[in-house]
């Protein structure tokens, strides 16, 4: 399959080690699939024909997934009016500049309480959710690193002073911490990355200074110490390295417990401010159409599921190839 | 031992003193003046008014002498009362968190019953070497069930069975034409206490599963075998006693942290916890109501931690000296 020329290319060699590492862990190739899939449509949705997430039309309202309806022109703003009917003559009003004949548009999951195509608006959501998502876990894991090496190798009053500022920190359980700061700041979407940030620094702050004292006193930290290096460099090029690996995990475990906060913020209405989307505030109008469409709930609730599902999956996995010892059973 | 406890006592005081500084500090960054959002509600826009009421209040005064006299008035047992609801404030709390005791118990409940009997089965499974397809099945089941977040499984749960089959339903802890029915409360209570619950089914499972896995592989079951006792002995008598210990500590670790409230679950089932009430208050800017929530909460929490740390000291006396 692979001429010679691909093993002396450094670039074609690193394709093919990577290839192979995903041939051997399947479980872990899977369950970054639909993960990857789903950032890669966020990331082109200014490129799909969607319509506006936030273009209302009361006649579509609550339209079941899978029905069509129809374009019949144009109104006075230039917006396309739609209508269930193919007839025109039943909604001609507002419309300056009739289609002959009308224009049929599908509805794959259906339209909301206001009428905007939920395809739409799961796309557009699914934005909003991964730049928290992503935002949130670079600044978690640079601050808890950093926080976690000052505590656990510096000791003494430092890890004092941080440690009593996390054990505030933890005194809020969950998702407590989040809600007070959103309260104060109010809803929206960077105050929902900073309120997710700081309810989660104090747990991750903790963890990182354990495994910071665990190789604290190794040999080889010791050797750095006798050879004369200062402390920054000891924290930063001997135990940080010895660190790293468990950023992996934690990132993987800390964007589905992210993804969770945002939508379920979303949902009881502390999250973002409407009519902007994401995958909880079209939880939350789902959820007040129960019964005359249960369509609109469903499609974020899933996507949600499917996500925290392979998240979870692919930090299982990735723990089993850093620590194959303790995950045999 | 007794030092080791007084110890751990007197750190939580620090803590606190700083949450209460914390919901304190928070209530008064809050945007408006609710004594103005008070009085718009109720149409008067008079500024003479709402100085006299400021003053009623105590809310001209400093800061520190208002942070002294809510923290005095709050360890009389007078939390104030609901800017919305006209109710005292603790009379609330109390309400929220009689019902959400109730759905944490159940939920503990159904965790000690499903998962821990899951898991020991799929251990003694795991152990016969019956077919791959059911052990595998049983190791990877409650990985799924601890993946799937819990408002996921809540919204499931209520199209399901509540709508589509119209079984059971969906929101509120009764029905109001029936009154205080204990049946009827415990319709209301299988959906959320499944939601609650489904998570921690999963990982009690799995840690059940795992440490019984363990145990069995221990010298004193082969000495169990060898001695001739019957299977069930072995597995449910001398297996069991030992896989209790860690899955004891969960429980209670569970129920603590389930009496805090789970607020987004409670949202979805419109159940009036704690949770709910935080929520509702949050939303409509009732700030006594938020701060006596979050006080109790917190210091529940505090608490919590506080006693699973000197169980722990006494099960591990190294942990003392750390």
């Amino acid at each position: 399959m692979h001429s010679a020329l691909s093993l002396n290319n450094p670039a074609g060699q690193h394709v093919r080690r990577t290839a192979t590492f995903l041939r051997d862990h399947p479980v872990l190739t899977a369950s970054l699939i639909p993960i990857l899939i789903i950032i890669i449509i966020a990331l082109i949705a200014p490129l799909l024909p969607l319509t506006d997430p936030n273009r209302a039309n009361l006649s579509v309202r609550y339209l079941p997934p899978l029905s069509e309806a129809y374009i019949l022109g144009t109104d006075r703003q230039g917006n396309d009016v739609v209508h269930p009917e193919r007839n025109p003559d039943l909604f001609p009003s507002s419309v300056v500049e009739r289609y002959e004949p009308p224009v049929r548009k599908h509805y794959v999951l259906g339209a909301d309480s206001l009428g905007r195509d939920i395809v739409s608006r799961l796309i557009w959501g699914s934005r909003v959710s991964l730049m928290i998502g992503i935002f949130a876990n670079v600044a978690v894991v640079l601050i808890s690193v950093f926080f976690g090496l000052l505590a656990g190798y510096l000791g003494g009053r430092v890890d004092g002073v941080i440690m009593r500022l996390v054990d505030i920190g933890l005194a809020f359980p969950g998702l407590l911490l989040a809600l007070l700061i959103l309260t104060v700041l109010g809803p929206s979407v960077i105050n929902m990355a900073v309120a997710v940030v700081l309810s989660s620094v104090p747990l991750n702050i903790r963890f990182f200074r354990g495994q910071v004292l665990t190789v604290r006193n190794a040999k080889y930290v010791e050797a750095a110490r006798l050879l004369g290096y200062n402390n920054l460099r000891i924290m930063f090029r001997e135990v940080l390295p010895n660190v790293m690996p468990l950023v992996i995990t934690v990132t993987a475990l800390n964007a589905t417990s992210f993804f969770i906060f945002t939508a379920g913020f979303s949902l009881i209405g502390m999250g973002l401010k409407p009519p902007d989307p994401d995958w909880g505030t079209i939880m939350s109008d789902g959820l007040r159409a129960l019964y005359e469409a249960p369509a609109v709930i469903l499609g974020p609730t899933i996507l949600i599921s499917i996500l925290a599902i392979c998240f979870n999956i692919f930090g299982d996995e990735v723990q089993k190839i850093l620590s194959p010892r303790e995950s045999q059973l | 031992m007794t030092r080791y406890i007084a110890r751990r006592l007197l750190s939580v005081i620090p803590l606190l003193i700083a949450v209460s500084i914390i919901v304190f500090g928070m209530s008064k960054a809050l945007p408006g003046d609710p004594v103005a959002i008070f009085l718009q509600q109720a149409d008067i826009a008079n500024p003479e008014l709402v100085n006299a009421m400021r003053d009623k209040y105590g809310l001209n005064d400093p800061l520190p002498v208002q942070y002294w006299t809510w923290l005095s008035l709050m360890f009389q047992g007078d939390m104030g009362e609901s800017i919305r609801r006209g109710e005292r404030v603790s009379d609330l709390l109390f309400r929220g968190m009689r019902n959400t005791f109730s759905v944490a118990t159940a939920s503990v409940a159904l965790v000690i019953v499903v998962g821990w009997t899951m898991g020991v089965l799929s251990a003694v499974v795991h152990n016969r070497s019956w077919p791959q397809a059911i052990t595998r099945f049983l190791a990877q089941a409650p990985v799924l069930m601890i993946s799937i977040p819990g408002f996921a499984v809540a919204v499931f749960m209520v199209l399901i069975f509540g709508i589509s089959l119209g079984w059971l339903p969906t929101s509120g802890v009764s029905n109001p034409r029936e009154g205080d029915d204990v049946l009827d409360l415990a319709k209301h209570l299988i959906l959320p206490t499944i939601g609650l619950a489904l998570a921690s089914v999963g990982g009690n499972w799995r840690l059940a599963r795992n440490t019984m896995i363990e145990v069995l592989r221990e010298d004193y079951i082969r000495m169990a075998h060898a001695k001739g006792l019957p299977l069930w002995r072995v597995y449910f008598v001398h297996g069991l006693r030992t896989t209790l210990v860690p899955l004891l500590t969960s429980a209670g670790l569970l129920f603590g942290s389930l009496l805090t409230g789970s607020f987004i679950l409670e949202y979805i089932f419109a159940w009036p916890g704690i949770g709910l009430l935080l929520v509702e208050s949050t939303v409509n800017r009732d700030v006594p109501v938020v701060m006596g929530a979050t006080i109790l909460i917190a210091s529940m929490y505090i608490f919590l931690n506080l006693a699973v740390d000197i169980l722990y000291a006494m099960v591990d006396p190294r942990v003392r000296y750390a």
